[in-house]
């Protein structure tokens, strides 16, 4: 069969993927994993390890490394960071101009990304353009807010954006990588992160004539993020609202795209709780008497401050007089990634509300996906500010609410999958203007008079929409297995132009290197001057030192050489002197020796 | 901003771009290790003079000295007349006192303060933001704040009220401009909130640090490390009897005379102390005139004082 290259931004997409790759693994397919960053803290590379151990046809590994990753790109923008550096890279050796290379399709990826956000599609989100700009170097944001007034002007400047793209070289290493690999299909996901470099992984694709594909991971990825730069020979999206997502958002032809729904929701359509109500209810620590809402809680982006709100919410259903409401018990499921503040949470103030389960639990632990239906499905409502745990409710058939609150404007009106939420747009949560509206459509479900009914379109449309009973995974790998079998496209070798722009961009490239130190102007003057009293002060010291070196020891030398003439010649005259003094005293006694002679003599 | 503070911003950014280089160039292996040393030893004295620029360069939000002797500002004749016309049309009457509050989010934090002002005889009027969904309380007064005359009429109301309850700087501020005696609700630390004017009190939120749950003591907020870490933290409003106590303490503070507990004159000291001593380490401290030794001459609220001891 075929072996498959898929490329992952981190080990966290494989929760989206496990039952796809185990399916492609099972019809004979050879599937290498590759990660290119490596994010172990909700316990992701566990699921690698197990796909792993379960089939000898999936395999994982990482990517390359680069010579500058995005993290790094963003990180030499810090103004805020200390740190020191080394020598650096000369610009015209292998290793520079890589970084420079990169440096320049990061700047140019993120300032597409920040471009998109000004289309007027996205007037409302003001959040996801604040984040989009929030990366890109300050040199830049007020070039593009300018160029992005006019629709002629964001025309012209993507324009001018994808032919620098274009110009850019795929990376060598990513190249050899996917050259030793020899896939017959190599797969993106997300592809979409602001400022991306797996669009690497499609040019070189298309360079080594082999078929591409973005597999779109969740449903907000087309709208909340970046921009699908250079697009793949395929893109495999959830439904036919994406579908169009892809066409008019992302210019992919809708040829190219196919819709295999969510993949990731199949085991929710077969799963069966495990325990009884009333061992579920005691287990969180509510009563089993009474029916529960249960609260999900939503990601960082959308929902920083969510605390607060909950216990609004909490409070404005304790004090309802609409029958049933206050009464009701409350489960608060926080959102894995956004858990912590909950710690600050006064809930435990209300009666009959759990927090469950505690902050802190793995989210990918023994008997934890199997708690998250148990608490879906024993509810009678789920409430939730723009959550995928909305999703998973409607699967399990519970009728699913939200609330507009003016703190979370920026995550609800203010991006485009919220819209396929609200029911007003036929999607599946009923949306309260206010408490009091939301308490009567609560009352509703906790009467039993919303079932849930109305998300099984919802559910068909949007997560299903070959079936209810068609499992997506199955739909997935076979359009998986149908592109590997495809046969494979020609070669694209840069065309003339690009080879010939190439030199010039180089310039571009290193100008973008050197702007995404997010410095002020000034420094480019001041910093080279700098560079070189540093450079002029540390040659100055080694000739010091050498010069010194090269005195101290002639000196020594000539210092040794009159110690020895001295002392030599000090031991000479010593010598001569102690001789001679001999001689005197031999002399004196020989004298003295005569003139006691003499006196004896004439003493006889 | 003022040139002066503008000239030092441009200087903490001079000093910061040389600490860059000068910290880069003293990794590089390729200088000799004695020129390498010296470039650190710079690099430290020029991140000294950054930093001290910095603080240089920050302009604070208001002037605590000028803001205690400030005049209060009235209405015209004409203006006050149009304000009480659209009071009387929200049924606010002239004859009662009236409680401004500027949210009531908390039904259940609130019912015994709203009880205790009932019963001593005071509307309780709400400025409700637009968009809020916040529920309808019985007995509150609520003022949208977004019709053409809703400034006038928050300004009006403002200055009759016995007192302001607020949860933000803005709403302390309106206040002080009234010369309305103020209570601040929540404060996320105790130097930035303190009140000014002596007929002011505040209440600290609970503050949990999010790592380990471990609730900080009134006395941690007083170090600079909190400050430094507070993205590390969560809050949590103050509870219902401690709001109930804060508010009776307004109501025998506008009845009687303000007057201090011990336990409240020690914690001001600790706060003007505490301001002195992290000027030069937290930024808020200069951002709101703490640095001079002068805090306020409003207090924390007793229940709260007596348990920071």
């Amino acid at each position: 069969m075929s072996r498959i290259l898929f490329v992952m931004l981190h080990p966290g997409f494989l929760r989206y993927y496990d039952s796809a790759l185990q399916a492609l693994a099972g019809a004979g397919h050879d599937v290498h994993v590759a990660f290119e960053t490596n994010r172990t803290k909700l316990g992701e590379d566990a699921i690698a390890r197990r796909l792993a151990a379960a089939s000898p046809r999936l395999t994982f590994g990482a990517t390359p490394e680069r010579g500058e990753s995005v993290r790094d790109f963003l990180a030499r923008g810090d103004r805020e960071a200390t740190r020191s550096g080394g020598p650096g890279v000369a610009p015209w050796s292998r290793e520079g101009r890589e970084e420079s290379w990169d440096s320049l399709g990061t700047t140019v990826r993120l300032l597409l990304d920040y471009l998109r956000f000004f289309d007027p599609v996205f007037t409302r989100a003001s959040a996801l353009r604040a984040r989009a700009e929030k990366r890109v170097p300050r040199i830049y944001r007020g070039l593009v807010a300018r160029a992005a007034g006019t629709r002629t002007g964001r025309r012209v400047f993507a324009a001018a954006l994808q032919a620098v793209e274009a110009i850019i070289p795929p990376n060598r290493a990513i190249e050899a990588f996917v050259r030793e690999q020899r896939p017959d299909l190599v797969l993106v996901t997300p592809l979409i992160e602001l400022g991306s470099q797996q669009v690497d992984y499609v040019k070189c694709a298309r360079r080594l004539g082999v078929r591409s594909a973005l597999c779109v991971a969740s449903w907000d990825n087309l709208t909340s993020k970046g921009l699908i730069r250079v697009v793949p020979d395929h893109v495999l999206v959830w439904n036919e609202a994406q579908k169009r997502e892809a066409v008019e958002l992302h210019g992919v032809a809708p040829e190219q795209v196919t819709t295999t729904g969510a993949h990731l929701f199949d085991r929710w359509f077969a799963a069966r709780p495990g325990r009884s109500r009333e061992e579920f209810c005691r287990m969180v620590g509510l009563d089993p008497g009474r029916p529960y809402v249960l609260y999900v809680g939503s990601s960082v982006f959308i929902a920083p401050d969510e605390v607060p709100f909950a216990e609004r919410w909490l409070a404005a259903l304790r004090d309802s007089d609409v029958p049933g409401v206050a009464s009701a018990g409350v489960l608060i499921r926080p959102h894995p990634a956004n858990a912590r503040q909950w710690r600050a949470s006064d809930a435990g103030a209300f009666s009959g509300v759990a927090i469950w389960p505690p902050v802190g639990t793995d989210p990918s632990g023994p008997g934890s996906a199997a708690d998250y239906y148990e608490s879906i499905y024993y509810s009678c409502a789920v409430v939730g500010i723009n959550t995928s745990a909305q999703l998973e409710a409607a699967i399990v058939g519970r009728p699913v609410f939200t609330i507009r609150a003016p703190e979370f404007a920026h995550a609800q009106e203010g991006t485009l999958h919220f819209q396929h939420l609200a029911a007003a747009q036929g999607g599946l949560a009923r949306v309260a203007s206010s408490f009091d509206e939301h308490a009567l459509q609560l009352a509703e479900a906790l009467h039993g008079g919303a079932s849930g009914a109305a998300g099984r379109d919802f559910v068909q449309s949007f997560l299903r929409p070959h079936g209810l009973d068609v499992d997506a995974t199955t739909v997935f790998s076979r359009a998986i297995d149908g592109l590997a079998r495809l046969a494979p496209p020609l070669e694209r070798l840069p065309s003339w132009w690009t080879l010939a722009c190439r030199p010039p961009a180089f310039v571009l490239a290193r100008l973008a290197r050197a702007l995404a130190q997010d410095r002020p102007l000034w420094t480019f003057a001041t910093s080279p001057l700098l560079s070189g009293v540093i450079a002029l002060w540390g040659v100055g010291f080694r000739a010091q030192e050498a010069t010194g070196e090269y005195v101290g020891k002639t000196s020594k030398r000539v210092r040794r050489q009159v110690w020895r003439a001295w002392y030599e010649s000090t031991r000479q005259i010593e010598k001569t002197l102690r001789r001679a003094r001999k001689k005197v005293v031999a002399r004196v006694r020989g004298a003295g020796a005569a003139a006691k002679r003499v006196a004896r003599r004439s003493v006889c | 901003m003022g040139i002066s503070h503008g000239v030092h911003a441009a200087l903490a950014s001079f000093w910061r771009e040389c600490y860059r280089d000068l910290r880069r160039h003293s990794g590089n292996e390729r200088l000799p290790y004695p020129v390498r040393t010296a470039l650190r030893d710079m690099a430290d004295r020029t991140h000294q003079r950054c930093a001290a620029a910095e603080v240089r360069a920050i302009a604070p939000r208001l002037n605590r000295l000028a803001i205690r002797t400030a005049a209060t500002a009235t209405l015209s004749a004409g203006e006050t007349r149009r304000a009480q016309e659209c009071a009387a049309a929200l049924g606010i009457t002239e004859a009662q006192p009236i409680v401004v509050v500027e949210t009531l989010s908390r039904p259940d934090l609130w019912a015994p303060a709203l009880a205790v002002l009932r019963d001593e005889g005071y509307q309780v009027v709400r400025l409700r933001a637009p968009g809020l969904t916040d529920p309808r309380l019985p007995a509150v007064i609520d003022v949208a704040t977004d019709t053409p005359d809703a400034p006038l009429l928050e300004r009006h109301l403002v200055a009759r009220s016995a007192f302001v309850v607020c949860t933000s700087s803005e709403g302390q501020s309106a206040a002080y401009a009234a010369g309305t005696p103020s209570l601040r609700l929540d404060a996320r630390d105790p130097i930035t909130a303190y009140p000014i004017r002596s007929n002011g009190i505040y209440t600290l939120a609970t503050v949990i640090d999010l790592d380990t749950g471990h609730v900080l003591g009134i006395s941690e907020l007083l170090t600079a490390r909190y400050f430094r870490n507070s993205r590390n933290c969560g809050y949590r409003p103050t509870g219902a009897e401690e709001i109930a106590a804060a508010v009776a303490e307004m109501i025998d503070g506008v009845r009687h005379g303000w007057r201090d507990t011990d336990a409240q004159a020690r914690f001001r000291r600790a706060v003007a102390d505490a301001g002195v001593a992290l000027a030069s380490q937290v930024r808020d401290v200069i951002e709101w005139d703490a640095s001079g030794g002068f805090v306020g001459d409003g207090r924390l609220a007793r229940v709260q004082a007596e348990r920071a001891r």
